[in-house]
């Protein structure tokens, strides 16, 4: 009597279907991927039962922070270029190639013109921990007004976000809607998270 | 790793050329592809943000350019701080009854409800941040005003003598 053998089965997983997936998801990330930019404050944003998505196209936002710090975010790069050649041209402000570059580079700032001219001067080491004192936009001093002219010069159909922290007081707020009126801007958006809308109503 | 090869050589006598198994590992190669999709997944920003369009009115320079609005349909909500908001009705004779509420579901919200059913859509909420309230509570305004579905609203400057009032709303309770 012979043995009878047991068929030995290959064990062996055909991984290519796996692997083609996980490819076309890893460069469905890779394209639609906005990679998070360090900021130089933390903004606790208050909550609102609005479901409007905020999307950074087309705009410039200002940013209070908890501390009351006002800061200038323009997401977009090729704006950051026109903004900073056009601003260095009407303000006067003498800007090196290298300077405009880094500021090419910074996509939120904050703070006044001069700490800004001696901020683009440094190395992208020293940039990240440098002292940022907020733009000033008061009205004996409101620098933010010319950003904001500047920007709506170089791109009149930009539109104007606010993102402010929880904490923050309201004449810092109150400040900056000034300004925006000072510059005929009436409408702009407000940065939220989601909140549920309590149901019983 | 993954596949064990379990051709058997075959007994000896004719030598075979020796078969070579085509198939790849793709083992290593999901791994890291993985490993990829996390990071990406992870770096990039995960909490979307949602907004709302906000208005101001333009100043209004000349006092008779001011649009005309009856006094009883409109409420007035000061914002103070530690989150206590103020309301007012003008009432027919000018008088008005100067209240002190606060954020909770029985508090602003039961107010502006009452005075939703009392006026109807004319109602007109006027808002008015003092210098010490915090951004959140003027957001919360607005919310509030969104859930309830009023649509008029204006953000005005606290006037001296809504200060007052806030001022001798605050003495006679201490």
């Amino acid at each position: 009597m012979s043995k009878v053998k047991t068929k030995r089965h290959s064990i062996s997983l055909d991984m290519t279907a796996m692997c083609d997936m996980a490819f076309l998801l890893l460069t469905f990330f890779i394209l639609t991927a906005k990679m998070k930019v360090p900021e130089p404050a933390q903004f606790d944003v208050p909550s609102s039962v609005s479901t409007q998505k905020y999307e950074e196209k087309n705009l410039v936002r200002i940013s209070i922070s908890s501390d009351d710090r006002i800061f200038l975010t323009v997401p977009d790069q090729t704006l950051r270029r026109e903004m900073i050649d056009a601003y260095s041209n009407t303000f006067k402000v003498n800007l090196s190639d290298q300077q405009k570059m880094a500021f090419e580079l910074t996509e939120t700032f904050g703070m006044q013109r001069s700490d800004l001219v001696s901020y683009l001067a440094q190395s992208a080491e020293v940039r990240k921990k440098f002292p940022q004192s907020g733009i000033p936009a008061d009205s004996t001093n409101n620098e933010l007004e010319q950003w904001i002219a500047t920007a709506t010069g170089v791109r009149p159909e930009l539109t104007i976000a606010i993102k402010g922290d929880k904490d923050a007081n309201y004449s810092k707020f109150g400040e900056v809607i000034a300004t925006l009126k000072k510059r005929r801007i009436y409408a702009f958006s407000l940065v939220t998270t989601l909140e549920a809308k309590p149901a019983n109503l | 790793m993954a596949e064990i090869n379990t051709g058997d050589g075959g007994k000896g006598g004719k030598k075979r050329s020796k078969k070579v198994s085509t198939k790849v590992d793709m083992t290593p190669m999901v791994d890291l592809a993985f490993l990829l999709i996390t990071f990406f997944m992870l770096a990039t920003t995960l909490t979307k943000q949602q907004k709302f369009d906000f208005g101001v009115p333009p100043d209004i320079k000349d006092p008779k350019d001011q649009p005309e609005l009856k006094a009883s349909n409109a409420i007035t909500l000061i914002l103070g701080k530690d989150d206590l908001v103020y309301w007012y009705v003008m009432n027919q004779d000018g008088s008005t009854d100067f209240h002190e509420t606060d954020f909770a579901e029985d508090g602003i919200r039961a107010t502006l409800l009452e005075r939703k059913k009392a006026v109807g859509k004319d109602l007109n909420v006027v808002i008015k941040p003092m210098k010490d309230s915090k951004y959140k509570n003027l957001i919360d305004i607005i919310d509030e005003l969104a859930i309830l579905g009023i649509g008029k609203k204006a953000l005005v400057e606290a006037t001296p003598d809504d200060i007052k009032l806030v001022q001798a709303e605050n003495a006679s309770v201490n």
